[in-house]
C-alpha cells in the first residue's frame, strides 16, 4: 500500500472539528460551575482585581477550547488554579478585616466638608476632570453643591450633597405615605404562577375575575401579570392595541 | 432533598467527567485486540527491518499505521495534537525509507515514533 493511502486513512479518524467541540463543552460547563462558585457579584461591583480575574479565566478558557497545540489538561488546570486563587482571595478578605482592607483597598473620601482633598486624589493618580466627570454622571453639575465625595473600592463615586441642595422629602413635608414593597408575578407568557397566588393568599377564580374586568378571557393571552403591594394589578396582553405607535426610527428599513 | 443533591452532585458528576475526558489517553492508549496493538507492530516491524525482510516490514507498516488509527479515534480527545500528527508522520516516514531498503532510516523512524508513542497519554 502507498505511503499516502496511509496518511489517508489516518486522515479519516481524527477530526479537528470534533475535538473542538469537547474541548468547548468541557471549557463552557467548567466556566459555568467556576463562575457560579466565585459569587453573583455585579459586574459594577467588582473590583478592578475581580474584573481581571474575569478576563483571565476566560482567556485560559478560551485557549483550552481552541489551543490544540497542546493537551486540554495543563489549560484545565490553569483555570482551576486561577478560580481557586479567587476563592482563597475572597475567603481570606471575608475572614481578616486586615486582608480586605490591603487587598480591596478603602473608599477614599475625595471631598470633604465642600473641600477638594488634593492629597487623596494624587495618591489615587485621580484627576480633578475624572471628579468633575463621575460628579456629572451623578447628574452634579456644581460642585460647590456637594457635602461629601466618596470614591469607592470599584471605582463609582458616592456623593453626599449639602443640605440645602438635596429635595424635599414626604418626609419633610410630613406628608403620610403608603408601604410599597416588591410585586408578585402572576402570570407570565400566559402561565399562571399558582405558587405566587398562593403567596398572596389569592386564587384563580379571583385571578379569572380580575382579567375578565380587563376584558381579557383567557390568560393565555396574557404576557405578563403583576401585584402590587397596594392591590393593583398590572395586565399586558400579547396583542398591543395601540392607536398611534410611536416610531422612534429615521429611517423606513429595511435592514 | 433531591434538588439539593442534585445541584451539588450535577457540577462535581461533570467536573469528574471533564477529568476523566481529559486524561483519558493514558487509559485509551492500550490495545482492545491485535489490530490496534500499536507497541506490538512497532516491535514486529523493528524486527523485520532488522533482519531485511522488507515485504513483510511493508505489510508491517502498513498495519501499524491502522493499528495507531484505531487507537487515535479514542486518545484524540485527551492527546496532543501535534503528537499524533508527528507520530502519523513518522510511520510515514518509516514506510518510505522501508521501500527504499534503508535499514538506517527505518529504524531511526520507528525509533522516533516509539518515544512519540509513549509521550500519548503521559503528563510530560
Amino acid at each position: 500500500m502507498q505511503a499516502t493511502q496511509i496518511m489517508r486513512i489516518g486522515g479519516n479518524t481524527l477530526s479537528e472539528t470534533l475535538v473542538v467541540m469537547v474541548r468547548a463543552v468541557i471549557g463552557f460547563f467548567t466556566l459555568l460551575i467556576y463562575t457560579r462558585m466565585l459569587g453573583k457579584q455585579q459586574l459594577s461591583q467588582l473590583t478592578y482585581f475581580d474584573y481581571i480575574l474575569g478576563i483571565t479565566i476566560g482567556s485560559i478558557a478560551a485557549a483550552l477550547t481552541t489551543d490544540l497545540s497542546s493537551t486540554a489538561w495543563p489549560h484545565w488546570v490553569g483555570l482551576t488554579a486561577w478560580t481557586a486563587a479567587g476563592l482563597t482571595m475572597q475567603w481570606v478578605t471575608l475572614k481578616w478585616r486586615f486582608a480586605s482592607k490591603y487587598i480591596d483597598g478603602e473608599p477614599t473620601v475625595v471631598i470633604m466638608n465642600g473641600k477638594i482633598m488634593e492629597g487623596a486624589m494624587r495618591k489615587l493618580r485621580y484627576r480633578a476632570s475624572d471628579l468633575m466627570e463621575q460628579l456629572r454622571v451623578k447628574d452634579v453639575f456644581d460642585i460647590g453643591e456637594v457635602e461629601f465625595a466618596i470614591l469607592e473600592t470599584n471605582g463609582t463615586l458616592s456623593v453626599l450633597k449639602k443640605t440645602q441642595f438635596q429635595p424635599v422629602t414626604r418626609s419633610d413635608m410630613s406628608i403620610s405615605t403608603q408601604y410599597q414593597g416588591i410585586g408578585t408575578e402572576l402570570i407570565y407568557s400566559g402561565v399562571i404562577f399558582d405558587q405566587n397566588l398562593r403567596q398572596v393568599h389569592l386564587d384563580r377564580s379571583w385571578l379569572d375575575s380580575e382579567l375578565r374586568k380587563k376584558g381579557i378571557q383567557d390568560s393565555r393571552d396574557v404576557f405578563l401579570a403583576v401585584l402590587d403591594t397596594s392591590g393593583n394589578l398590572y395586565v399586558d396582553t400579547y396583542h398591543d392595541r395601540v392607536e398611534n405607535p410611536v416610531d422612534t426610527g429615521d429611517y423606513p428599513g429595511p435592514y | 432533598m433531591l434538588k439539593r443533591i442534585l445541584v451539588i452532585a450535577l457540577p462535581v458528576g461533570l467536573i469528574a467527567l471533564f477529568i476523566a475526558v481529559m486524561l483519558s489517553a493514558a487509559v485509551l492508549k492500550h490495545p482492545l485486540g491485535s489490530a490496534d496493538d500499536v507497541p506490538a507492530w512497532l516491535s514486529r516491524v523493528e524486527a523485520h527491518v532488522m533482519d531485511e525482510q522488507w515485504q513483510d516490514a511493508l505489510e508491517g507498516a502498513r498495519k501499524l499505521a491502522d493499528a495507531f488509527n484505531r487507537v487515535t479515534v479514542r486518545v484524540q480527545f485527551s492527546a496532543q495534537l501535534h503528537d499524533v500528527l508527528d507520530l502519523r508522520a513518522a510511520i510515514a516516514r518509516a514506510e518510505g525509507f522501508i521501500r527504499a531498503q534503508n535499514r538506517a532510516g527505518a529504524m531511526a523512524e520507528l525509533a522516533e515514533a516509539r518515544t512519540l508513542w509513549e509521550r500519548i497519554g503521559s503528563r510530560h
